[in-house]
């Protein structure tokens, strides 16, 4: 991927006093969170994201048609290269909704923001959020910014797609061909043929009748209650393989493939219908819908390529061979990020999310395992002294749930040489470094980042460990009043450690 | 894609339909006023680690349709509904989930489809043009 803007991973490393922990917990707990969260939409934490949403919609809505982050320009790269119906419809939407996101959350004010998911299994119909006339997320709501009628986006955009045209690579417009849109006045006949939809017609179901099963006369919605449920949903990730899950293969990604797989001919297609007016064809990310329809569609893709790896022998969760070969180097060319420049990339770049610039990751949603629904359960805690004894108590049961510790850690200029002691109210006098002390939770540590002034992480700290070390030389007691973490800094260059100070931290159960 | 395909064909030309073979007749349609009523006959049980689906291969479709495959009861297997007016018009293979309850013996499905404003018509032969029965490779 030809990348704007270098990018790198930051690793992490957890050492000493976590062996114990370690073994009972899933790697990925270990790794400090990815940055980003995409959660369902209707959650606490999703709502707060369809705040920054509206926000950020709004901002690009008003943006002038000549600019590349207008939000009809976004739309227009959909309308241009999206591929349905076959092999290429999960990466490109992959690359196509990670690329927005990145846009909105540069102007959502929100630096964490992610797009929220629209689990329609659980949810199906349209969510309060996205109606009212002061709505940035409502495209019938003329007064934010949508435009009301085709002669008006007409008369708007004719200068800047004529200049959108006039600044095309030729592999661009090679690509166009394929989808006979490769002059403007092709693009236009397809807009002017039924892709526009004025603001009274621009979504279908309505806040009176926001349910797929009873929807507003006029609606397709026919089928969609079954498409989008748990039976259909777990058929859709039942293959072995990425063809018949993905949809099958075509030669371009503008051509139709030999079939359509189950999750884009089931949910996919029949809400994308259901919804309506522009999200029932081309240019349906004018509908902020759109993106939250998309990310559950991304997010199903990451539960069936998890499926395939706990598989034992694991299955694959790509193409294979010289199918891989051809699926990978299918040229994508009109992404464009969050500085406005157009990116070449191809499909192997999105083929995983870790091998993306994007950095996010899901909630549980439908269908649930029984570890989601666990988690589901599980509580969160402002800081430990929330915590009620008793759920410390039972955590320090070899068999007890497991407490993790959101320990933010700000490496106050070099990060490089400095470890970092977590501490579970240490008495005075204990030496920080003692990872023997059953009051030592953990030892935290940057990874690489050589002199620069490095930067506040958050790490996920198992505190289940020293708990039960606590238990085990009968001190448990000792934290009952009060049960408070600590942070030690020690500075292998100037061989120093410092003083244990507090740290406040979010504690959840799994 | 591994997965096999039965030559059990639907041709929509004619109430009683063969197999490609021609030997015995797999397949039968009756004509309902709003809709198509045909069985299937699978080849054999699916194993363990398959499952039987339908795919369904449709010509153009008219705008704001859907084509929905019912059992004999009524209850909705799955739809057809292609998204935008490309694929509408180009028509194509969707492939179906049959419930578990359907994997076995005769399948006996009732298509329609239902246009704007939930009007129901049974589809033409160029609309429906064919239903396979095709055993996949599965894992929960
Ligand atoms: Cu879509």
């Amino acid at each position: 991927m030809k990348k704007v803007h270098p990018w790198s991973r930051r690793e992490f490393l957890i050492s000493s006093g976590l062996a114990a922990a370690a073994a009972s917990l899933p790697l990925g707990s270990l790794r400090a969170q990815a940055p980003y969260t995409r959660y369902e939409m209707t959650s606490p934490d999703g709502l707060r994201m369809l705040e920054g949403y509206k926000t950020a919609v709004g901002r690009l809505l008003a943006k002038v048609p000549e600019d590349p982050l207008n939000w009809y320009r976004l739309t227009l790269i959909h309308t241009l290269d999206c591929p349905h119906g076959n092999w290429w419809f999960l990466p490109w939407h992959r690359g196509y909704t990670g690329y927005v996101e990145q846009i909105l959350r540069a102007h959502s004010d929100m630096p964490d923001f992610a797009l929220p998911y629209w689990d329609w299994t659980a949810n199906p119909e349209v969510s309060p959020s996205f109606f009212g006339s002061d709505n940035a997320l409502d495209p019938t709501s003329s007064n934010q910014g949508y435009i009301p009628t085709l002669a008006e986006f007409q008369s708007r955009f004719e200068g800047p797609i004529a200049m959108l045209y006039g600044s095309m690579m030729a592999a661009q417009l090679e690509q166009l061909t394929f989808r006979n849109m490769e002059t403007e006045a092709k693009l236009w006949d397809a807009i002017n043929g039924g892709l526009f939809f004025p603001s009274s017609e621009a979504r279908c179901l309505s806040s009176a009748n926001p349910t797929f099963a009873t929807p507003p006369g006029g609606c397709s919605c026919a089928g969609t209650p079954k498409a989008v449920s748990i039976e259909t949903l777990n058929s859709a990730l039942s293959p072995d393989d990425f063809i018949t899950f993905g949809s099958g293969i075509a030669t371009q990604h503008s051509e139709n493939g030999t079939f359509q797989g189950v999750l884009e001919d089931q949910p996919h297609n029949l809400v994308h219908n259901c919804t309506g007016g522009f999200m029932g064809d081309f240019m349906s990310p004018v509908d902020p819908l759109f993106f939250m329809h998309h990310s559950n569609i991304e997010r199903l893709w990451t539960v069936w390529t998890a499926k395939q790896e706990a598989a034992e022998p694991p299955l694959p969760t790509l193409p294979e061979g010289q199918e891989l070969i051809d699926w990978s180097a299918e040229p994508f060319l009109f992404y464009v990020n969050a500085s406005g420049q157009t990116l070449s990339t191809t499909a192997g770049d999105f083929s995983t999310v870790a091998g993306t610039p994007f950095d996010y990751v899901y909630t549980p949603g439908s269908p649930l395992t029984q570890a989601d629904r666990r988690k589901a359960k599980s509580r969160s805690f402002n800081d430990l002294s929330d915590v009620p004894f008793g759920m410390l108590r039972a955590t320090a049961k070899e068999d007890g749930p497991e407490l993790l510790a959101r320990v933010t850690i700000d490496p106050q200029g070099r990060q490089k040489g400095k470890s970092f002691h977590v501490l579970l109210n240490p008495p005075e006098g204990t030496d920080p470094k003692d990872s023997s002390s059953p009051h030592h939770v953990a030892t935290l540590a940057f990874f690489g980042g050589g002199n620069k002034h490095g930067h506040k992480t958050t790490f996920l700290v198992p505190i289940s460990g020293a708990l039960r070390r606590l238990k085990a030389a009968d001190r448990l007691k000792s934290i009952r009043k009060a049960p408070q973490l600590f942070v030690a800094v020690e500075d292998h260059q100037e061989n120093t450690v410092g003083k244990a100070q507090k740290v406040k931290a979010v504690i959840s159960n799994h | 894609m591994s997965r096999t395909i039965i030559p059990l064909f639907l041709l929509l030309s004619a109430c009683a339909l063969q197999s490609f073979s021609g030997e015995k007749p797999l397949v039968t349609t009756t004509e309902e006023p709003a809709a198509l009523r045909f069985e299937l006959l699978p080849e054999r049980t699916p194993n363990n680690n398959e499952a039987l689906w339908l795919e369904v291969r449709v010509g153009a479709l008219p705008n704001a349709s859907t084509l929905i495959l019912r059992d004999l009861e009524g209850e909705t297997i799955g739809s057809v509904s292609p998204y935008g007016k490309t694929s509408r018009q180009a028509g194509g293979g969707y492939l179906v989930p049959l419930p578990a309850s359907m994997q076995h013996e005769k399948i006996t499905l009732r298509v329609e489809l239902v246009l704007a404003h939930n009007e129901v018509r049974r589809p033409t032969e160029d609309e429906l043009e064919e239903v396979r029965l095709v055993y996949l490779a599965v894992s929960p």
